[in-house]
């Protein structure tokens, strides 16, 4: 057989896939315990989400447009009891952490560990296109796995939000239903490599990027996220998206009252309501405070910046991955050994 | 000449350490180099260099005819069989095969596929379940199937048992007839060096001590056996390795590559390689390379 060769003689070109087999084989098993999850996962979702849909309707939710009416208003409570509680979920928020660190941390450091390197870095294709092919593969297994993730949560609780409106940021509605969820996996991935490389120790990289990764989003969630953007604030009601950040009140005179001030108001407000069993028209705090020339500032990021929000984070986070990456290429390039 | 390995004022340092300092060598391919030094001597620290694991303090390290050492030529060109083998224990042998295949432009299977027949080493084992012996057997075979020009062995010997080390050499000797690959082995079992090597390095502390093809080294060194009192005047006319004397009689290992130099009164014997290498190791400060009266040609080659 004569076939023209366009390549230097002596000099073949390196088999197609091949790193990205050596990869599949390398990291098979880890990839059906990933699926295995992700099934699981899926199951519990997927008939989670289907009852819930038959709930909603069993309960005649569609036909409410709004919830003011006080028979939609116990129909949505009715929905919200019905769900499970969401404190289980809470483990999601932590998912990002783990699959990063499990599979970030021993990608480098275990050949380092059992001396593998030696032989894996001393073939023809070399190291550089060896853990560039490795790193873009295992990223993008798990970039779409964290999606799958969010999507079926995001399904699962699509009716519950439907119905309770909640503000952007409540209920995991940001970690899952947007982009940010497979960004932190990536930051938390990258870091455990780059650590692994680092420290040449599978355990040490495994338990510090799962620690500080996890503690990173904790914090982002509950305390950092909130100061992306400068909320706005207004005296009057937010929309029921929109996610309220602080709640202040200011009194006739115009100061802005303290937080022991708030709570004495608040005091005084359910002393003068009605004993329980005595019938009467209750009056909401937000009229009674504004019968006595109090004001309620709220302040807030609109329902419109959940993108906004999403594309801060996922940028930042990005950003951060593409550094950690670069360093770890350098690093296993001109460093080791 | 083609050269096997090729450094010039290569250095690399840990930390504060110096592993190997101040190394230059010209070793000519198509040689069976043995390398050898007690532990801590710089051995593996020039291997991982000139297989391109590690990057140079000080110098440069060619390999297979000039391939800057770690460069994507070089790593065509050139095979390692790392210490304890460094295989994926978990995978089975014919995983780590396909592995091999994946990795290289250049591989034989067929070949890899029946020397493992021949060595009766079954392909669905996993490396990790096999022997000591085997093991080392399926590295030699990874290596020998990119058909390198250079193959680079760190300490191939050390953990197996007298058979397995037996059949290893053979197994290496019989790829070297075949192929004429150049082989570089490091090693601390000095035994071995005489039946299989044809070139020798002896290193020690870090720098090369010895450095040449092994007929030339024996044809250079004689012991001399004559009276102890007029060793001394001896030992100044010729660069002495070792100097034993035991009552009357001294015994000095010297280097000369001239037959008649014998002093009246005394007579002279060959050396074996063992021997001289062993001698050389008991003398850290004995160097062929920059004793007090180098000897011509050498120099030329390792410094």
């Amino acid at each position: 057989m004569t076939t023209a060769s366009p390549l230097p003689a002596g000099r073949k070109p390196l088999p197609r896939l091949g790193v990205a087999w050596v990869t599949w084989r390398q990291h098979r098993s880890a990839f059906y315990g990933l699926l295995g999850m992700l099934a699981g996962f899926a199951a519990l979702m997927v008939a989670g989400g289907l009852r819930a849909r038959s709930t909603y309707h069993r309960l005649g939710l569609g036909r409410c447009a709004s919830f003011t009416g006080d028979h939609c208003q116990a129909l949505r409570i009715q929905l919200f009891d019905w769900y499970p509680q969401q404190l289980p979920f809470l483990f999601l928020l932590l998912l990002p952490a783990a699959f990063g660190a499990f599979f970030g941390g021993p990608l480098v450091a275990r050949e380092l560990e059992t001396g593998t390197y030696r032989f894996a870095w001393t073939q023809g294709v070399g190291r550089t296109r060896w853990i560039l092919t490795k790193l873009l593969l295992i990223a993008a297994v798990l970039a779409a796995v964290a999606e799958a993730y969010g999507a079926l949560y995001t399904w699962y609780n699509a009716p519950l939000d439907h119905v309770m409106r909640f503000g952007f940021n409540d209920y995991l509605g940001f970690e899952l239903g947007g982009v940010v969820f497979p960004v932190q996996t990536l930051l938390a991935f990258s870091a455990g490599v780059f650590a692994g490389v680092l420290t040449r120790r599978t355990l040490v990289a495994v338990g510090t990027v799962f620690l500080a990764s996890s503690g990173l989003i904790l914090a982002l969630v509950f305390k950092l996220r909130r100061y992306y953007m400068t909320p706005l604030v207004t005296a009057g009601r937010t929309g029921p998206r929109d996610w309220v950040v602080a709640q202040a009140y200011v009194d006739p005179n115009g100061h802005l009252l303290g937080t022991s001030d708030g709570h004495l108001l608040y005091t005084k407000y359910l002393a003068q309501l009605p004993m329980s069993g005595d019938p009467g028209p209750s009056v909401s705090y937000r009229d009674w405070l504004q019968a006595r020339h109090y004001t309620i500032v709220t302040s807030y990021h609109p329902a419109g910046r959940f993108w906004t929000f999403q594309f801060i984070e996922a940028g930042w986070m990005s950003l951060l991955i593409l550094l950690l990456g670069l360093a770890t290429v350098w690093l296993v390039h001109r460093r080791i050994g | 000449m083609s050269t096997a390995i090729e450094a010039s004022g290569l250095g690399k340092r840990y930390g504060r350490t110096w592993a190997l300092r101040d190394c230059s060598l010209a070793i000519p391919a198509g040689h069976v180099v043995g390398l050898v030094g007690p532990n801590g001597a710089g051995k593996t620290t020039l291997l991982s260099l000139a297989v391109g694991l590690a990057t140079p303090t000080t110098g440069e390290v060619r390999v297979a005819g000039g391939r800057l050492a770690g460069s994507a030529a070089a790593l065509d060109a050139v095979a390692f069989v790392a210490q304890e083998a460094a295989l994926y224990r978990t995978l089975p042998v014919a995983d780590m095969l396909r592995i091999g295949r994946s990795l290289n432009r250049r591989w034989d299977d067929e070949r890899a596929r029946a020397r493992l027949a021949e060595l009766g080493i079954p392909p669905e084992k996993k490396v990790g379940a096999l022997s000591g012996g085997q093991r080392s057997q399926v590295a030699l075979t990874l290596a020998l199937a990119k058909r390198p020009e250079l193959l680079i062995l760190d300490e191939p010997l050390a953990a197996l048992d007298p058979m397995a080390r037996h059949d290893f050499m053979a197994a290496l000797m019989a790829a070297v007839a075949e192929d004429g690959v150049s082989v570089v082995f490091s090693s601390h079992v000095v035994a071995e060096l005489e039946r299989v090597c044809d070139y020798v390095v002896v290193m020690h502390g870090g720098r090369i001590q010895v450095c040449g093809d092994a007929e030339d080294l024996v044809a250079g060194h004689h012991v001399l056996t004559g009276p102890a009192d007029r060793a001394d005047a001896v030992a100044e006319r010729f660069p002495v390795v070792r100097d034993r004397r035991a009552f009357a009689q001294a015994h000095l290992l010297i280097r000369s590559t001239d037959p008649v130099a014998v002093p009246p009164g005394w007579q002279r014997q060959p050396v074996g390689l063992e021997e001289l290498v062993l001698a050389y190791l008991r003398e850290p400060s004995a160097s062929v390379l920059d004793g007090p009266r180098p000897v011509h040609g050498e120099q030329a080659a390792c410094r």
